[in-house]
């Protein structure tokens, strides 16, 4: 079991004890951070809900100074929609078998266990990403624009994420993913590595994927989620997943639903 | 400022994109695509510094950047290299990001004003012009547009770009300010007012403005707005006491000053002025010639402060005038006028007393004589 580290069990900087005051502000609860070595992203947060006495926030490593970075994004992601519960993304059962049974097709080497658990681990990992990749762009933005303190461990953090998706264009990993999902997955990690670079200053951090001819499809991806909306209001989290839905072709892919239980 | 991380990367050359190499290096596998292709990765990595190694294995790219420790990122070493002014090194950083990028709005807007900065105005325009046709929304390369092609003298170009700058950020003031010079200089000062009194109230401290809006004020016909305009000089004298815009605002100043006073004097010549012409003429005789120079480099410097020549009550003392005399604006306007005559005939006094100097040289016994 994870061990909760609470607040208070290490100083934070400015900008994150504020998203934590702000978080429970608005929603009248506590956030509990936890550390949790465990997880595949770097951090989650799970609102609370109305049986629930805290929201939890997950970090993968939060001793690290880019814990703060983290912690203000996951604040501001979950309050991205109000205080409403936040609509949820939903698997489809018939899409997870579709990209279950591509998979063994492609691995007809593996056993079928393995091949199925493979299957549902990267469908799961497309839907994860679809979830966060467009609004996190609003939220890096925002970072960006009012954490000074952040800077460092922002850039950091984004740096090392676009870094870590390189090895997905591994021609081994390639091979292993039904070709829809790995472009629209690719694609995705093409539009962070734009909006990273622009961000940051470092063009060097798109090269790959412009080389390889993302950049329009990419533009077009920061395009929907940083000017979806109107000069008064940022788009809601669902217009952007849908938009972007759209535009990577896999639009039949998920469902919503209206009950909040994991980010 | 955290330290880069190597980038390790691999493509296959079937999904490298071709349109980012020379048409005759586009047959993949080919060792003319295979040297293209390393040059764009080179290039692509060579603003981030560090080393670059490109490799062909078994139909695919394998890039690898290992960064030099300590640098800065590319966009802030761009970005400070504008600001001081050092173009010579930001300019190959730029071309470089286009060539990574041709596309990229802010790189074509920054090459742009570069190279409109230093005159090179047509590769400013196809640049700027670049710049506006992939994002028309971005008002400062409009702006950037219509200036580049108001110093290549072509106003007509100019007009639309700095008209939708306008449209597209109405506070914008060098959006502004440009089009109302623009229309100044289309002799059409009553459309320029309104774009030159909007950028005046957003750029208050902007002394250009309030010069050129000055100008805009003295050019309608019919209208008097000498009183605003002399407040609008003085404004960007304070703002700019010094350099060639100053120089420009006294010299306007001057030109004011005697229309008011021609105003005031209804068209006839000033009897004051020719008393002071008159004697002054006789202050300058009683000289030697270093005596002449003194008084009139004395009467210059107090000029260049700005002089009130329809205020009577602004004092000026001139140890060199008549063995030390206090002094009204407009008699210093007549020594400086008398000695330009005498010392350096020919040269632009500032002011036109012609009429009144010619009755002041009968006065004092001089007339038909000039030296």
């Amino acid at each position: 079991m994870p061990e909760p580290t609470g607040r208070g069990s290490r100083e934070f900087l400015p900008s994150a004890n504020q998203a934590l005051s702000e978080m429970e502000e608005a929603t009248g609860k506590p956030v509990m951070i936890v550390d949790a070595p465990e997880l595949n992203v770097l951090a989650t947060i799970r609102r609370a809900g109305p049986e629930d006495s805290s929201h939890v926030l997950r970090i993968k490593d939060g001793e690290k100074r880019a814990a703060d970075y983290l912690i203000v994004f996951q604040c501001r992601m979950a309050l991205r929609d109000g205080l409403e519960p936040r609509a949820v993304l939903r698997d489809k059962p018939a899409m997870r078998e579709q990209v279950i049974s591509e998979c063994e097709e492609l691995h007809g080497q593996m056993p079928v266990a393995k091949a199925r658990e493979l299957g549902s681990f990267i469908y799961d990992g497309l839907i994860l990403q679809l979830r966060s990749m467009g609004p996190g762009l609003l939220v890096d933005r925002w970072i960006r624009q009012h954490c000074p303190d952040l800077q460092e461990a922002q850039e950091q953090a984004i740096a090392s994420e676009i870094t870590n998706n390189l090895g997905a264009l591994q021609p081994s990993i390639r091979a292993s993913y039904p070709g829809t999902l790995y472009e629209a997955s690719i694609s995705m990690n093409a539009a962070y590595a734009r909006f990273g670079a622009d961000l940051l200053g470092k063009p060097y951090l798109a090269v790959p994927y412009l080389s390889q001819g993302y950049g329009d499809k990419a533009s077009r991806l920061i395009a929907l989620a940083l000017e979806g909306g109107s000069p008064a209001k940022e788009p809601e989290d669902r217009q952007i997943i849908d938009s972007w839905a759209q535009e990577l072709g896999i639009s039949g892919w998920y469902d919503w639903s209206e009950r909040d239980e994991q980010v | 400022m955290s330290e880069p991380q190597p980038i390790s990367f691999s493509v296959p050359e079937a999904g490298f994109d071709l349109t980012l190499l020379p048409e005759a290096a586009r047959e993949r596998g080919s060792e003319a695509f295979r040297e293209a292709v390393t040059i764009y990765y080179k290039d692509a990595y060579r603003e981030a510094g560090g080393r670059v190694d490109v490799g062909f294995n078994d139909g695919q790219i394998e890039v690898n950047w290992e960064p030099q420790a300590g640098q800065i990122p590319a966009r802030a070493t761009i970005t400070a290299l504008l600001e001081s002014g050092r173009y010579d090194e930001a300019i190959p950083l730029l071309l470089t990001r286009l060539q990574l990028e041709p596309e990229h709005v802010e790189s074509l807007y920054n090459l742009g004003m570069v190279f409109s900065d230093r005159m090179q105005l047509p590769e400013a325009r196809e640049l700027l012009s670049r710049a506006v046709e992939l994002d028309p929304g971005h008002a400062n390369a409009q702006v950037a547009l219509g200036i580049a092609a108001l110093r290549d003298n072509d106003p007509d170009a100019a007009q639309g770009p700095l008209e939708k700058a306008v449209v597209l950020e109405p506070r914008n003031p060098f959006a502004l300010r440009a089009l109302g010079q623009l229309l100044m200089m289309k002799d059409n000062a009553l459309a320029a007012l309104p774009h030159l009194r909007a950028a005046a109230t957003v750029a208050p401290d902007d002394p250009i403005n309030l010069f050129t809006y000055a100008q805009g004020l003295l050019a309608i016909e019919g209208e008097s707005h000498e009183t605003e305009a002399g407040e609008l000089f003085k404004r960007a004298l304070r703002l700019a006491p010094v350099g060639e815009l100053a120089e420009k605002i006294k010299n306007q100043q001057r030109r004011l000053a005697e229309r008011v006073m021609r105003a005031n004097a209804q068209g006839m010549p000033r009897l004051d002025a020719v008393m002071y012409l008159s004697s002054a003429l006789e202050a300058y005789r009683e000289l030697d010639p270093e005596g002449q120079k003194q008084l009139l480099a004395e009467a210059g410097a107090v000029g260049q402060k700005g002089l009130s020549i329809n205020s009577p009550e602004q004092n000026h003392h001139l140890k060199h005038f008549r063995g030390g005399t206090t002094v009204s604006a407009l008699q210093v306007v007549c020594i400086l006028y008398v000695g330009i005559q005498l010392l350096l005939p020919g040269q632009d006094a500032g002011i036109d007393f012609a009429r009144e100097y010619e009755l002041a040289k009968v006065m004092s016994g001089r007339g038909g004589e000039e030296k």
